[in-house]
């Protein structure tokens, strides 16, 4: 076979995860080097946590892996995984961004963040300016998870805080896409990131299409060859290619070229 | 590279059709010399033969060369169907339970099923697209059980001679790992599932070892999936060379003895 040849050309990678296995940390700095990746937005994997609702001990033990992880390889760039539903939600948030640099907010499965519980973890990202990741399924069939964010939910947040920076996770984590681009498109505030396993042919486009080439962030999700297709094979000009692959990602973090 | 399994038509549940002709070119600009195709719209008939007649009179020319594939529903079509297949040009046929709503195990299903496989290759479909977005209606078809699947395999590969034909596709990488401790016997798998190559990146290894290298094929499933997905899956695993080369050329060629 011939050589790989992808050159991504400096991507951000918005969404993906460690593990506290560090080999697969490793191997996925090693590809992500090899593609031309050049920043991971890593939180730390939410199936390697004792649940969804990990007590805060954990949760600051887990960011702090991050942080170590950070400081070992230049390309990533830290996420504070919060639960807001622990008393200490706000003090780990703050202390993550304030003292360890850390560039956006991860919120997994805990709540769903249509619950006023999560508006004061929302009021420090707008506070330092940084982006919320929401874990999202898009999922319509069969059952929604009682506390699995939706579309409708990330919706409710992004009219609360209309300065909120929110990210609508990997619409093509699996699910119904078209309809999750649909219910955020009148929604400045809220981004997509096209990370997760699903390959359908056109989800990219789609989101673009519907949202604006301005909204849409690469992502893997830890699942780069899907991710780095769609990327790639997505009709789009090369200028919205280059927004989705780096400049959205660099804006969103007041690193804007 | 040889595309092991790509469709052209319409997918009823959204916006998405494709003629044989843009398929195949898309595929060769991709870099793929040949591609077996079948149509997806028959797919999601009961009685398959319609489209899969309109797929025969479809144009084929195109810089990546076209093998079509019959879809065929081994619940509902017989012996007879099988033969008028072959006499049409398929060099094999796709066969999906889920879709089509069978049990794999049924004494009319397995029949038809060992007439296809003596008349070509077979392709066990599991699905096409990822089950958290399958219509609502689907909820209520059968789902591929492991066991089911491999009391299958077993029955239909004990009577053939020589080369067992049958391609596994789009089966999650959880179920072909856990299909081997049920099945152990010869079987083609693919790399379309979602699943491969996300961490901890040795998937494809993983298939190379529990199905070897002569028997894994390079499956893009476009026009439903962007193509480079299975090429990149295959092109950063580190197997050898020499496997990639197989899985991505030859390993196909064999299987549709073509």
């Amino acid at each position: 076979m011939a050589s790989i040849g992808v050159d991504l050309g400096g991507a951000v990678d918005a969404h993906t995860h460690c593990y506290p296995d560090m080999s697969i940390n490793e191997e996925m700095i090693k590809l992500s080097r090899m593609l031309g990746i050049e920043q991971l937005w890593v939180s730390y994997h939410p199936y390697s946590m004792s649940s969804f609702r990990p007590p805060p001990e954990e949760v600051w033990r887990v960011n702090e892996f991050v942080y170590n992880l950070s400081r070992r390889f230049r390309e990533v760039r830290g996420f504070v995984h919060v639960n807001p539903l622990n008393e200490d939600a706000v003090k780990v948030t703050r202390h993550f961004i304030e003292e360890r640099g850390f560039i956006g907010v991860k919120l997994y499965r805990a709540v769903r963040v249509n619950r006023r519980v999560v508006d004061p973890v929302i009021e420090v990202a707008v506070e330092n300016d940084v982006p919320v990741l929401i874990h999202t399924a898009h999922r319509l069939y069969p059952n929604p998870r009682p506390n699995e964010s939706e579309p409708d939910d990330i919706r409710s947040l992004a009219l609360r805080f209309p300065r909120a920076k929110i990210i609508m996770a990997h619409i093509t984590g699996g699910g119904d896409w078209e309809y999750a681009v649909g219910r955020v498109r009148d929604l400045p505030n809220v981004y997509v990131d096209v990370g997760g396993s699903v390959a359908d042919y056109g989800s990219v486009e789609e989101a673009v299409k519907v949202l604006g080439a301005d909204r849409v962030l690469f992502a893997t999700d830890t699942l780069i060859a899907a991710a780095v297709a769609r990327i790639l094979d997505a009709e789009l000009s090369d200028e919205d290619r280059v927004k989705v692959l780096r400049l959205n990602a660099l804006r969103l973090i007041g690193d804007g070229q | 590279m040889i595309d092991a399994l790509c469709m052209s038509g319409s997918y009823p549940f959204r916006h998405l059709t494709m003629s044989t002709r843009a398929v195949a070119e898309r595929l060769a600009s991709e870099g793929f010399r040949e591609c077996f195709m079948f149509n997806l719209t028959a797919l999601f008939h009961r009685d398959p033969w319609w489209g899969n007649l309109d797929f025969t009179r479809e144009e084929t020319e195109a810089n990546c060369r076209v093998h079509k594939l019959a879809v065929f529903n081994p619940d509902y079509e017989d012996r007879v169907r099988v033969r008028e297949y072959v006499k049409m040009g398929f060099v094999g046929f796709v066969t999906s339970p889920i879709y089509h709503g069978y049990r794999l195990t049924g004494r009319r299903v397995l029949g038809n099923l060992a007439e296809a496989l003596n008349n070509g290759a077979l392709v066990i479909l599991d699905l096409v697209e990822d089950p958290r977005q399958l219509h609502r209606a689907y909820a209520f078809r059968f789902r591929l059980r492991l066991g089911e699947l491999s009391d299958a395999l077993r029955r239909l590969s004990s009577g053939i001679e020589g080369e067992v034909r049958i391609l596994l596709s789009h089966f999650p990488y959880s179920d072909l790992v856990n299909l081997r401790n049920l099945y152990s016997g010869p079987v083609y798998v693919d790399l379309a599932s979602s699943q491969v190559l996300g961490a901890p990146y040795s998937h494809v290894e993983e298939l190379v070892k529990l199905y070897g290298s002569s028997n894994v094929v390079l499956s893009t499933g476009f026009m439903m999936k962007y193509p480079k997905s299975s090429v990149l899956k295959l092109q950063l695993s580190k197997i050898p060379d020499e496997d990639k080369g197989k899985i991505a050329t030859l390993n196909a060629h064999r299987l549709y003895g073509v």
